[in-house]
């Protein structure tokens, strides 16, 4: 209980962190005078740093959530009798899909769709997709079989076991897919901003473009912190769901 | 051949092991048992250096073997534990072939060692020479791991309670193969184990251990006989009579008994029986084959017309057998007493069961 | 698929480079023959796939009937761009929607013949493989093709493709190279030192964590900030952009999975196969170079794996800071719309991952001990 506890406040320590960046980014003001050429702008003025956080987040939670909907689903569906067929090819998909660079999946995708949010979105879910599918597929795979004998034994009906049975068991593998999925997506979705989705990768691309060190420091603290802190709070529920289990 | 002085170990504050003495004789093979958390393993890894003594020391052959280099004392010393420890990614006769390749041996005389170890533990190494250790049963990576331990033909050989993750089965089988490598090679043996049973079957000596320290020490026969403490009567349980017998051997409650030959005249054959009973029958190589029963009705012809023949070995025990072996066969084959043979198969007398129970 | 080849327009007809075109359906553009001839093989597969549901001997065939439909599709391609391209030199036709809705089943499809062949049957596998490219293989015969955007893309720029070709495997090699160099020795060091292997896993854990374009972009004013102080570092091109901080960043990433994997492998052998070789009296390298690192060598070759094809994907997002490789073109490409260009070095790009991970699996497979069966994943 100690190690939450403690878990917890340098969880709340990096979110208090994230929040007074984003609003306040002047808080570095040194370290951007420090590092900026002369006549350049110190903060990134087009939008504020709060701004392109919300919509950072909601770029990758809304893409996010869509590939936790979908590849849960698919992984679910193909580990069940009826989609055993494709479970094979499922797998595989998963597999490769997570070699694919996502910079490729994201250029191709505004090829086809154009520019803006909307192709990064397309991305991002399909990218998004692949992680989860593999975390459900491994984690349900993984359930041991004479657990299964166990509660077929006991009287429980194909949905009940997977209710109670498979789908408890396997959630802290399906989460540890869902937070890899989500901290790449946060990645990608920072790229995103070369195909003008906005976010957090707006100042950076705008910093790298204009040799603006300041403003690379400004998208780039955030995003990290953010990409962090995501990370941490998703292992920290995976952690939940262990110590509940053991 | 080991001396160990006045050997204390620490963890921390802890006394693992507390001011332990003992020798140890050249070919003998020394059992130490105790309660788990005694300090047997402990004792045992001082002896190859994985543990530097908090206090004494040890001597092998005279030697200090603080002053050696611990590589080249492990690599004279061989060492067996329970859970085996085979590299998985090396075949049965690779493993064994390890400590030779350090020692950098020729490449034919190790295959020949290899081979000679693989038969030596029971293994045919046509079948076995090429297997991984996941293909094999446990009682099977048990052998690899003694023939690995043998492979430099080290004087001193460190077995860890090897046998103790065995079915009972199994472990019996690798007990009676580790006596009769023992026979063979006479190596000088430090041997734990927790199964008292196991100590009395194998050792020449057992030191018996408590909280770090020696609690007794001697032949088995003495610990039986002569239990210092409630403890060890204890731990070597209330069976202890019985387990003695395992310890006796049949010879010593052998006493002579008259017997007939297959072809000797009936008549003659019923004077003989002398305790008006029966009469042992044996064959013309003086094997017994049989006995012939003191009530008949107007015997005539020969003994041979009259015995009764039954699957013998039932009845008979060699006289190198323990009485406990010969105990069980009597209560197996119901009967109060069996003929005792000698190393020929020959009739040498018989052993019955008031003797033992009258004289133990 | 088959909404592609048909609903959607196979081929965008541009005038020329940038512009957008018209769309033009494969009905409208095919010659008459030509499509029933598709038709018909369609017809044929769909029969094949709904009534004998991947029988083992028709699984071949059918990938063949695919495959045809495929080349077909491209050479009928080829031949409205050659005739577009008579008549207009500036004119381009590229493919589009409809084409890779068709390129997309036709990968799923393979794919599933692929995985339903069983484990053992390296001939079939290798056919089928042979039988989804041949396609594309044979698109070097076929005169018009050529006249295809894409490939027109490629003529033009070939020199400048071949360069970044080569700058991408130079960073992703060398970047992955180090961090093997560096992640091994890492990995063995954490499990020695348990105390710290803690803290250098927070570490790499975070670093990962960081979004990469942050991470390069992160570097740049350290790595300028040095080469302006020191003359040498300067002298040998030591800068804020380029291949420095470029290769930095992707050793930092490229170190987790190995170093990971190298612990997690060190890790899972079992104490008593260290302490019997202990008590053999194996000498702590001897025990490290015969006994620990064969017997992990399957997990840690996995975490090369892991870090060699995220160094593809990653090398690409570099060439934001300067460091060269496909990444180049492809950002170049968005900015200026360019979709053909982005295609030109993106298909590659994901091609390179795709290839190095199963030239890495079939590595893994040969450097993995025998007697012992590993799951890698
Ligand atoms: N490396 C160690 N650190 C601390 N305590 C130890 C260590 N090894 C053994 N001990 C302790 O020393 C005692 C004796 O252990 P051991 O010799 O392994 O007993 P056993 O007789 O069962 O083989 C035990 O109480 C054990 O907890
Ligand atoms: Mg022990």
């Amino acid at each position: 209980m100690i190690l939450f506890k403690r878990a917890d406040k340098k969880l709340f320590l990096m979110l208090f962190a994230l929040m007074l960046f984003a609003i306040l980014p002047e808080l570095l003001m040194p370290l951007y005078k420090a590092t900026a050429k002369i006549g350049q702008d110190l903060v990134y003025s087009r939008a504020p740093i709060l701004s392109l956080l919300v919509e950072h987040i909601w770029l990758t939670l809304f893409s996010s959530g869509l590939s936790a909907i979908f590849g849960i689903m698919l992984g679910v569906l193909v580990t069940t009798k009826a989609g055993e067929d494709f479970k094979q090819v499922v797998t595989m998909f998963g597999s490769i899909g997570q070699t694919l660079p996502p910079v490729a999946v994201l250029a191709i995708a505004a090829g086809f769709v154009g520019y803006g949010t909307k192709p990064t979105l397309i991305a991002l879910f399909l990218y998004g997709l692949f992680p989860i599918i593999a975390g459900t597929i491994a984690g349900l795979n993984a359930v041991g079989r004479d657990i299964i004998l166990a509660a077929e034994g006991m009287g429980m009906t194909e949905s009940q076991i997977f209710l109670k049975v498979k789908l408890p068991l396997a959630a802290e593998v399906i989460i540890a897919g869902v937070r890899t999925s989500v901290v790449i997506n946060i990645g990608t979705a920072t790229i995103g901003a070369a195909i003008g989705a906005g976010g957090l990768g707006a100042p950076i691309m705008a910093g790298l473009i204009n040799d603006n060190f300041p403003f690379i420091i400004q998208g780039g603290v955030a995003v990290g912190l953010l990409a962090v802190f995501t990370d941490r709070l998703i292992s920290l529920f995976e952690m939940r769901i262990r110590a509940y289990r053991t | 051949m080991i001396q160990i002085k006045n050997l204390t170990k620490n963890y921390n504050d802890y006394a693992a092991v507390k001011d332990i003495s003992l020798d140890i004789k050249k070919g003998e093979l020394c059992v130490m048992i105790g309660p788990s958390g005694c300090g047997k393993s402990t004792t045992l890894k001082v002896l190859n250096r994985l543990e530097t003594p908090t206090e004494g020391s040890v001597f092998i052959n005279g030697e200090d073997i603080s002053n050696i280099d611990p590589v080249i004392l492990r690599r004279g010393i061989g060492y067996v534990i329970q859970n085996v420890g085979l590299f998985p990614h090396m075949t049965a006769s690779e493993n064994i072939a390890t400590v030779p390749q350090l020692l950098k041996w020729d490449k034919n005389k190790i295959g020949e060692r290899v081979e000679y170890l693989l038969n030596l533990v029971g293994l045919e190494p046509f079948e076995y020479s090429k297997k991984y250790p996941a293909e094999l049963s446990g009682g099977e990576a048990q052998r690899v791991g003694v023939a690995r331990a043998l492979a430099a033909d080290p004087e001193v050989l460190l077995m860890d309670e090897p046998f103790g993750a065995l079915d009972p089965i199994t472990r019996s089988e690798l007990q009676r193969s580790l006596v009769k490598i023992q026979s063979e090679l006479k190596k000088t043996i430090l041997f734990v184990t927790h199964d008292i049973d196991e100590a009395i079957l194998l050792a020449d000596m057992v030191v018996l251990m408590k909280d770090g320290e020696i609690v007794q020490s001697g032949s088995p026969t003495q610990m039986l006989e002569f239990p210092v403490n409630k403890f060890v009567r204890d731990f070597v349980g209330t069976d202890r009579a019985l387990k003695r017998l395992s310890l006796t051997k049949v010879e010593t409650f052998c006493k002579p008994a008259p017997y007939v030959s297959l072809n000797t005249d009936i008549s003659n054959a019923v004077e003989m029986i002398d305790n008006g009973i029966y009469i042992w029958v044996v064959d013309e190589n003086e094997k017994p084959c049989g006995w012939l029963d003191a009530y008949m009705d107007e015997p005539t012809g020969f003994v041979k017309d009259y015995c009764t023949i039954d699957s013998f070995e039932n009845f008979t025990v060699s006289k190198k057998q323990s009485v406990k072996e010969a105990l069980n066969k009597m209560i197996k084959s119901g009967v109060n007493q069996l003929v005792v043979v000698d190393g020929d198969e020959r009739l040498l007398g018989e052993i019955s069961i008031d003797d033992i129970i009258q004289k133990s | 698929m088959i909404v592609g080849l048909f609903m959607a327009p196979l081929l965008s007809l541009k005038p020329n480079r940038l512009m957008p075109g018209d769309p033009g359906y494969l009905i409208d553009i095919a010659p008459l023959n030509d499509i029933l001839l598709v038709l018909s093989l369609l017809v044929l597969f769909l029969i094949f796939a709904n009534l004998l549901s991947w029988n083992k001997h028709l699984k071949l065939f059918m990938c063949l009937i695919l495959s045809a439909i495929f080349y077909k599709i491209i050479t009928i391609s080829g031949d409205v761009a050659l005739v577009r391209s008579e008549a207009d030199f500036l004119a381009r036709t590229a493919f589009t929607t409809g084409f890779w809705l068709f390129v997309a089943g036709y990968i799923v499809v393979m794919m599933q013949a692929f995985a339903t062949v069983i484990e053992k049957k390296y001939d079939i596998k290798l056919l089928i493989i042979l039988l989804t490219i041949a396609p594309v293989g044979l698109l070097f015969f076929n005169g018009g093709v050529g006249e295809i955007s894409i490939f027109k893309e490629l003529m033009s720029k070939q020199d400048r493709f071949l360069l970044e070709f080569k700058n991408h495997l130079l960073i992703s090699g060398s970047a992955s190279f180090s961090a093997i160099l560096i992640g091994i020795p890492l990995g063995i060091y954490s499990f020695r030192h348990q105390r710290l292997s803690e803290r250098i896993f927070g570490l790499l854990n975070i670093v990962q964590t960081i979004p990469s374009i942050a991470l390069f972009g992160f570097l740049i004013a350290p790595f300028a900030w040095l080469a302006s102080k020191s003359d040498f570092l300067d002298s040998v091109g030591f800068s804020g952009i380029g291949f420095a901080p470029a290769i930095t960043a992707l050793i930092l990433y490229g170190l987790l999975p190995i170093v990971r994997n190298t612990y997690a492998g060190i890790s899972s052998i079992d104490p008593s196969v260290v302490e019997s070789a202990k008590g053999m009296g194996m000498t702590s390298g001897q025990i490290l170079i015969k006994i620990q690192l064969p017997v992990s060598m399957p997990l840690l070759m996995n975490g090369i794996r892991v870090s060699f094809v995220q160094c593809i994907g990653n090398t690409a997002v570099a060439a934001l800071v300067g460091a060269g490789g496909f990444g180049l073109f492809i950002f170049q490409g968005l900015g200026q719309s360019a979709v053909d260009m982005v295609l030109l070095c993106a298909i590659p790009t994901i091609l390179l991952a795709v290839f190095a991970d199963t030239i890495m699996q079939f590595i893994i497979k040969l450097t993995s001990p025998k007697g012992m069966d590993y799951d890698t994943d």
